[in-house]
């Protein structure tokens, strides 16, 4: 009953510039369900924005090159498409929400238009009169009037710029919206709002989406999965029970819940994780957690961890390498599905 | 908005009079007397008092200054003390000319200098960026002068393909517009491609990417006009730069404008037609800042919504 | 996007028009017979309004006499011929001139030409400021019949027939001036070879052949003056054939005209001369001995060729020599730098002096100046040169006497001594920018006015003899050289010449 929508298999994704190459994204393996939303979580720079940008293939022009593996949509190769095929993807199979609702609308075109253009770029069909009715329709959708559509982005809150954002994305019904941190640049009360938005937007349309975040909170109230993202590599994943309510955990995933306040427990100071992520200019040998690591092994320097499956658990860690992890990375591909 | 147009027009009174006393002052104390340059050598001293006491320049600064705006309140510019005509006539019969100098030249600065700024810009650290930003570097050294006689040179006298000198045609005001055009156009290609090299950077361009928006289109649409504010800034400051420019093109063209007109009156302290030439200028130069206002609104609903609570 | 097509629109729109007001109209200047029938004469300035009476200029001299005759015809080579007076007749006190009017002439407007006009004329040029330089000695002019009008002098003038030959006593028609009133220059009615047509202003003047002309209809029909302030422009629509003439042609572009098969190029020594003036009344200047010593120190030849490129000639008198009156094989104080050292200690400066030395900053005054000062500088002058806006420099050195040394040039209006000698030297002409030396000499005043009133040719050559000693003498003012007026045409033109007094017709020319 779960149909793959997306598939990444051996990602690799470095920016390269005279002076240094930063390596992203690698090796990294994901798939995404049809109408599926999984979180990807992780510190700042850890590849999740360039891993979006790569299925969008939005990567800097002169920098971002994928240098191995490959992201399939259905049945298109999104790395050896056309960009003339791309751009009939972009904003029509798959959609983006941006992370500054502030800076993601043009300043001189009203909302409508900005709506509209999604529909005259895809929707050839539609009469002007019919992209009117959709651009009424999404803007009530996503509950703004109607009428608001011949304003300019600056007449907006930021709150409702975001929604706007949202109803460009949804305007041709995607399969799969990638959301960069839709929510991190609002005040908590308009968040709570637009992850409600979202979410009913969701299941009404059966989209499925990517939601990419670095706030745990957000994670347990919209997704189905979550994948851990460390270093441009994914080191944990599974449903969203396995994930909060699971016993293990790597231990960046527990050091990442340690960094959360509590409400229910009296603990005196947050524990953050210790030291820094690896420079992604020079690749580190072994597992890329392990100058961090609190539980660090002698192997954890040297070999690189595969990922131990536990039904849709899958976690790459030495600690857990008790015999099972031969075929994990296979597993690992039949894990989704949380429903 | 009209009433924001009206005000800017009334505002410009004020402006256009201090500049009229300005130089009226300017004229009066620099040294030299007008008579005494329209009777040449050899004039008797009683023919130049004479003729001092006739053009009514024994008055003091004052009288003669308030006598001059009354009459030009009325549309009365007085009458050149060399040639004799109506100063209105005269400048009437100028001001085609420099007038189309002036649009052509700002034209072909827009019309090459906004698209080769943008194709430099997209194409940024390309051969066509490198080779744009250097023709900009030539063209804003070279003297207006100078570059005029070379396209005579060669337009002209080796091709034998346009006219050197004249009005007659619009072929006559190719290479003299061209001329015109060059050193504002320089300035139009840096500033399009330091801007346009901003404005693709922003967000909401990333966002027209995401919607499956083509190259052309995100520039012409998205980027473009976000970018065109700045540089219609500098186009309309230019404006003021253009006419003294033109002052020198004419000139090298032989051309009848307000330029070599100008030239001609300040050297003889022709007193109205400097005057009047002057206040032409600055009126036009004040329409020219109060259009290119106005042009701002069109291109940005954000200053837009400013004049409309005003 | 709605508002971006409205602004182009309004471009498009505001483009269209402009190019209405450009117009369309690439003259034709073929005749049917395929000779060229027409002629674009270029000058370097924007001439004055073309009232004779209202002009004093050389370059506005040049269009007169397109449109205009004068009684008495100067040619380009300075001699006096009947125009519309047949013949003259001098009293013999000297104090009225008889002229007989041509009959049968007419004016463009079709009237014919009376005496009436002519005195008129005359009368007209007594009472104008600009022409008082011509008309000062005049009383008045009567039409005494319909053939004959009477001049008469306020005393007797040597120079007299020069003055009613000027261009600025051409005659006008008395009914077309009463009708056009101040608009006359911009309408001009005269007698001449060539009807004005229309002035387009900064642009060119044209003309058309006047075919009742009294002296036969002019070979070329039409006749453009363009004005092109540019002179290398200039330089180059000649080459290319959109100009045919130019008038006083820039001197860098001699050698490449003279050399170019399809033009022809013409000069003659011109009617003005440098000269350097000093302040006679205050400063070092006030001493004849300082003077002197500027005299010696200054090697003429040496001037001409660094500041005129060697196109000129030295002068030793104040006064060109296509003047009459020109002292021949006169000779000044010689270049002698220990004479003016020796005369400069004499004066109480042994060591040198330091003397502001103003002067305009046209491009003709500042290389001779150049040069001077390094001559000055060799003998223990430090001339500190300073360049000065034309109206300024007339305002400050020559209104104000603010200053010590200058050079400064004197054109010969009428080819006479008296004209450039006497507003120079005269104590008469103290202030107003004329004798700005301030030169007050009795025994030289004495011998202008006998220039200026003897009858007798001989008596007036000796009374500029002596004037030319008195200068080599006191040294007020010093003469340096004169320089050439040029004019450069298209080969296939004849009938082009150069001319002492920088007139020229062009009614004598015609097409191959």
């Amino acid at each position: 009953m779960t149909e793959k929508l997306l598939e990444i298999k051996d990602l690799s994704v470095i920016y390269k510039t005279d002076e240094e190459t930063v390596y992203a994204v690698n090796d990294l393996n994901l798939t995404l369900n049809k109408g599926e939303t999984l979180g990807l979580v992780g510190e700042t720079g850890a590849g999740k924005t360039t891993t979006a940008l790569s299925i969008m293939r939005l990567l800097p022009d002169r920098t971002g090159r994928i240098t191995r593996g490959c992201i399939t949509l259905g049945d298109l190769d999104i790395t050896r498409a056309s960009e003339a095929d791309m751009r009939l993807i972009r904003g029509n199979g798959i959609s983006m929400v941006f992370q500054d609702p502030m800076t993601s609308l043009n300043p001189i075109l009203t909302v409508g238009e900005q709506i509209a253009e999604v529909l005259q770029l895809h929707r050839l069909d539609m009469s002007p009169e019919q992209k009117e009715k959709r651009v009424d329709e999404i803007l009530e959708m996503v509950g703004l009037p109607a009428d608001r559509k011949h304003e300019y982005p600056h007449q907006f809150s930021g709150g409702m710029k975001q929604r706007v954002v949202i109803a460009i994305a949804l305007a041709c019904e995607p399969q799969l919206i990638l959301a960069d941190e839709p929510t991190t640049a609002l005040d908590v009360t308009i968040q709570a709002q637009i992850l409600k938005l979202m979410k009913e937007l969701k299941q009404r349309l059966n989209t499925a989406m990517l939601f990419i975040t670095h706030d745990l909170g957000v994670v347990a109230q919209i997704c189905d999965r979550v994948a851990i993202m460390y270093a441009g590599e994914i080191i944990e994943i599974g449903t969203t029970d396995n994930i909060f309510e699971g016993k293990k955990h790597h231990p960046y995933t527990v050091g990442l819940f340690g960094s959360i306040p509590d409400m229910t427990k009296a603990t005196r100071r947050l524990n953050p994780i210790e030291g820094l992520m690896p420079d992604p200019t020079a690749p580190l040998g072994g597992c890329k957690f392990h100058p961090r690591c609190p539980q660090c092994m002698e192997i954890c320097k040297t070999a690189k961890p595969l990922n131990i499956i536990d039904g849709t658990h899958a976690i790459g860690c030495h600690l857990f390498a008790g015999g099972a992890g031969h075929d994990a990375r296979i597993n690992l591909e039949s894990t989704g599905g949380a429903e | 908005m009209l009433r924001y147009i009206a005000k800017r027009i009334l505002m410009m009174i004020p402006v256009i009079l201090g500049i009229s006393l300005i130089v009226f002052s300017i004229i009066e104390l620099s040294p030299g007397d007008p008579v005494s340059l329209m009777l040449g050598d050899g004039a008797s001293a009683q023919a130049v008092a004479e003729l001092r006491e006739q053009m009514g320049l024994n008055d003091n600064f004052f009288v003669r200054y308030a006598r001059y705006i009354g009459h030009a309140v009325t549309g009365d510019f007085g009458i050149s003390y060399r040639n004799k005509v109506q100063v209105v006539n005269e400048i009437a019969s100028r001001f085609p000319t420099t007038l189309t100098l002036t649009f052509w030249g700002v034209a072909i600065s827009v019309l090459i200098g906004i698209p080769v700024g943008v194709i430099s810009a997209i194409r940024q650290y390309t051969f066509i960026d490198a080779a744009s930003l250097f023709s900009a570097l030539i063209l804003t050294s070279m003297p207006a002068f100078w570059l005029g006689l070379l396209l005579i040179l060669l337009f002209s006298l080796k091709l034998g393909l346009l006219p050197a000198t004249g009005v007659a045609t619009m072929q006559h005001f190719l290479m003299p517009s061209v001329t015109l055009a060059a050193a504002s156009m320089a300035t139009i290609i840096r500033m399009t491609r330091s801007t346009m090299l901003e404005v693709i950077r922003q967000d909401y361009i990333r966002t027209a990417k995401a919607k499956g928006a083509s190259a052309f289109r995100i520039v012409y649409k998205h980027a473009l006009r976000n970018a065109l504010l700045p540089v219609v800034t500098v186009i309309g400051l230019n404006f003021g730069t253009q006419l003294g420019g033109a002052i020198v093109i004419e000139s090298v063209f032989a051309m009848p404008g307000i330029g070599t007109l100008m030239v001609a009156a300040v050297r003889t302290k022709d007193t109205p037609i400097v005057m009047a030439a002057v206040l032409f200028v600055a009126l036009l130069a004040s329409i020219t800042n109060l259009i290119v206002d106005v042009l701002y609104a069109y291109i940005d609903p954000r200053l837009k919504s400013q004049f409309v609570k005003k | 996007m709605k508002r971006f097509h409205l602004i182009v629109s309004c471009f498009l729109i505001v483009a269209f028009l402009l190019t209405g007001c450009g117009g369309n109209k690439p003259a034709a200047d073929k005749a049917p017979g395929g000779k060229k029938d027409s002629l674009n004469f270029a000058i370097l300035a924007e001439s004055k309004e073309l009232d004779p009476q209202k002009s004093s200029d050389t370059l506005t001299y040049v269009l007169l006499l397109q449109v205009f005759d004068t009684l008495i015809k100067q040619r380009p080579d300075g001699s006096l011929v009947p125009g519309l007076a047949e013949k003259w007749n001098i009293s013999p006190d000297g104090k009225e001139v008889t002229f007989t009017i041509r009959k049968g002439v007419k004016f463009h407007n079709g009237d014919i030409l009376t005496t009436k006009d002519v005195a008129y004329t005359l009368n007209r040029a007594i009472k104008s400021a600009y022409t008082s330089k011509f008309t000062s000695v005049m009383q008045s002019a009567e039409a005494v019949d319909d053939t004959t009008v009477k001049l008469k002098l306020k005393h007797a003038y040597g120079p007299i027939l020069f003055c009613v030959a000027n261009p600025s006593l051409a005659i006008v028609s008395q009914k077309a001036v009463e009708a056009a009133g101040d608009n006359f220059g911009k309408n001009p009615v005269g007698t001449g070879p060539y009807k004005f047509v229309k002035w387009v202003s900064g642009e060119k003047i044209d003309f058309t052949r006047f075919d009742d002309y009294y002296r036969g209809p002019a070979k070329i029909k039409d006749v453009a003056f363009r004005f092109i302030t540019d002179a290398t422009t200039a330089a180059i629509a000649l080459e290319k054939g959109e100009i045919d003439v130019l008038h006083n042609p820039s001197k860098s572009d001699r050698k490449a005209q003279m050399d170019n098969k399809n033009l022809q190029y013409h000069e003659i020594e011109s009617a003005y001369y440098y000269h350097i003036s000093m302040n006679n009344k205050t400063g070092p200047f006030a001493d004849k001995r300082v003077r002197q010593a500027v005299s010696y120190a200054i090697d003429r030849q040496n001037i001409v060729l660094g500041g005129l490129d060697g196109i000129g000639a030295p002068d030793e008198a104040p006064m060109p020599p296509s003047a009459f009156g020109y002292p021949k094989d006169f000779k000044n104080n010689p270049y002698d730098p220990e004479k003016a050292k020796k005369l400069l200690a004499e004066a109480g400066y042994p060591n040198g002096l330091t003397v502001k030395f103003k002067i305009n900053q046209a491009a003709m005054y500042a290389k001779p100046a150049e040069v001077i000062q390094e001559q000055l500088r060799k003998v223990g002058i430090n001339a500190e040169l300073e360049l000065m806006e034309r109206a300024t420099y007339l305002e400050e050195v020559t209104k104000k006497f603010n200053y010590d040394i200058s050079l400064y040039v004197i054109t010969a209006l009428l080819p006479d001594a008296d004209y450039v000698c006497y507003t120079r030297l005269h104590s008469s002409m103290l202030g107003n920018g004329n004798n700005f030396t301030e030169t007050n000499i009795p025994r030289l005043d004495a011998a202008l006015d006998k220039g200026r009133t003897s009858q007798s040719k001989d008596e007036r050559y000796a009374a500029y003899r002596e004037v030319s000693e008195i200068v080599k003498e006191e040294a007020p003012i010093i003469p340096v050289m004169t320089a050439k007026f040029a004019i450069v045409a298209n080969k296939a033109i004849k009938g082009v010449s150069s001319s002492t007094v920088d007139l020229h017709e062009v009614y004598d020319y015609s097409w191959e």
